[in-house]
């Protein structure tokens, strides 16, 4: 056989053993390995290359190495979901950094970490300032996570004392001007729907690039013709006004009114409109 | 008509005002008049909010005033 056909056949046949070990080796990202990870993958790219251009002469012997690097692996993974030691042994444990606001210098020195070293990695997550900082680990993949001191985390509504809607994912419906069926089902639609709403709207489906339907049911979408001015939803803000409208109106009209009975009526009404505007208000105002 | 009712009105006639500029903001095509009728209804809450407080106290300082 021909030289070059030999590593031809060599490099296409591992070409689909790698993409297949690879795939075994599941969906971890390469920036979330640990230093093992990344040692295992570096033999086996060694172990591929030499192979395929016949450095390592024997492929049988390449192939060998090649399965045990990757499936080694495998099966520690396996183990190490049954064993949490086994895992701390490959996986190694995290570190804290920082506890209650104070740098453990120990802990630092011993990760032959320098003061800068632990600063840009703060600056990476934001955090430029060393005060701004409760607790924070170096996990073993590398990244530092940080708890910020509890006044200096962003503001949440539960901070605000505010109700909110849950809200859930929105579903994508409409993709480069074709509905796609699955999403309308689990968003509970169908095709009339989406016809009714785009017509109210006056879009043609075929102009449609994407449209997605959040969980109260407006259909957001974007069109390929960026020129065309389309009402965005507004539902909900508009039923907030009007609702406030309606309430002041209602107060205007107690106050004016002569009558007893209508004023009586009036004032009901009132605490009856009150008390709807601050049941709706955190599904309506998002 | 008693202070406390001229305050209740104010106060309607405000909140009306700033419910109409919101909706006009939402139903306006024109960015530019969308802008300014959301500002004009951000500055009459806060007139709105102003004008709570002061019937507030008004309504401690003279407990009749209050229906």
């Amino acid at each position: 056989m021909k030289e070059w056909v030999e590593i031809l056949l060599r490099t296409i046949i591992l070409f689909f053993v790698t993409l297949g070990l690879v795939k075994i080796r599941g969906k971890k990202h390469p920036t979330k390995m640990t230093a093992f990870d990344y040692i295992s993958y570096g033999v086996i790219i060694i172990l591929v290359t030499l192979t395929s251009v016949k450095i390592i002469e024997n492929w049988v012997f390449g192939v060998i190495a090649l399965m045990v690097w990757s499936l080694f692996p495998v099966g520690l993974d396996y183990l190490s979901m049954k064993s949490k030691m086994l895992y701390e042994f490959i996986h190694g444990k995290e570190t804290v950094l920082i506890k209650n606001g104070k740098i453990l210098e120990e802990n630092i020195s011993k990760l032959k970490m320098t003061g800068e070293d632990l600063l840009r990695e703060l600056r990476t997550k934001n955090v430029f300032s060393l005060a701004d900082v409760e607790f924070a680990m170096l996990e073993t993949t590398g990244d530092v996570n940080v708890l910020l001191k509890s006044d200096k985390k962003p503001i949440t509504a539960k901070d605000l004392g505010e109700k909110v809607s849950m809200s859930k994912e929105s579903q994508t419906i409409i993709l480069d001007g074709n509905i796609i069926d699955e999403a309308l089902f689990n968003a509970g639609l169908n095709r009339d729907w989406v016809g009714t709403q785009l017509n109210g709207m006056g879009i043609s489906i075929d102009n449609v690039f994407i449209g997605q339907v959040d969980s109260s049911g407006d259909l957001f979408v974007d069109l390929f013709d960026d020129s065309i001015q389309h009402p965005q939803p507004k539902v909900k803000d508009l039923l907030y006004a009007n609702l406030q409208k309606v309430h002041a109106d209602l107060i205007t009209y107690s106050l004016e009114t002569e009558n007893s009975t209508a004023k009586e009526m009036y004032l009901k009404n009132i605490k009856k409109i009150d008390k709807m505007i601050k049941k709706l208000k955190p599904y309506l105002i998002n | 008509m008693t202070v406390g009712t001229q305050m209740q009105q104010a106060i309607a006639g405000v909140q009306s005002a700033s419910a109409t500029m919101k909706t006009f903001a939402l139903e306006t095509q024109d960015q530019q008049a969308k802008k300014e009728y959301q500002q004009l209804a951000q500055s009459l809450d806060s007139a709105l909010q102003t004008l709570k407080k002061r019937q507030q106290f008004i309504e401690q300082q003279e407990p009749q005033y209050k229906q």
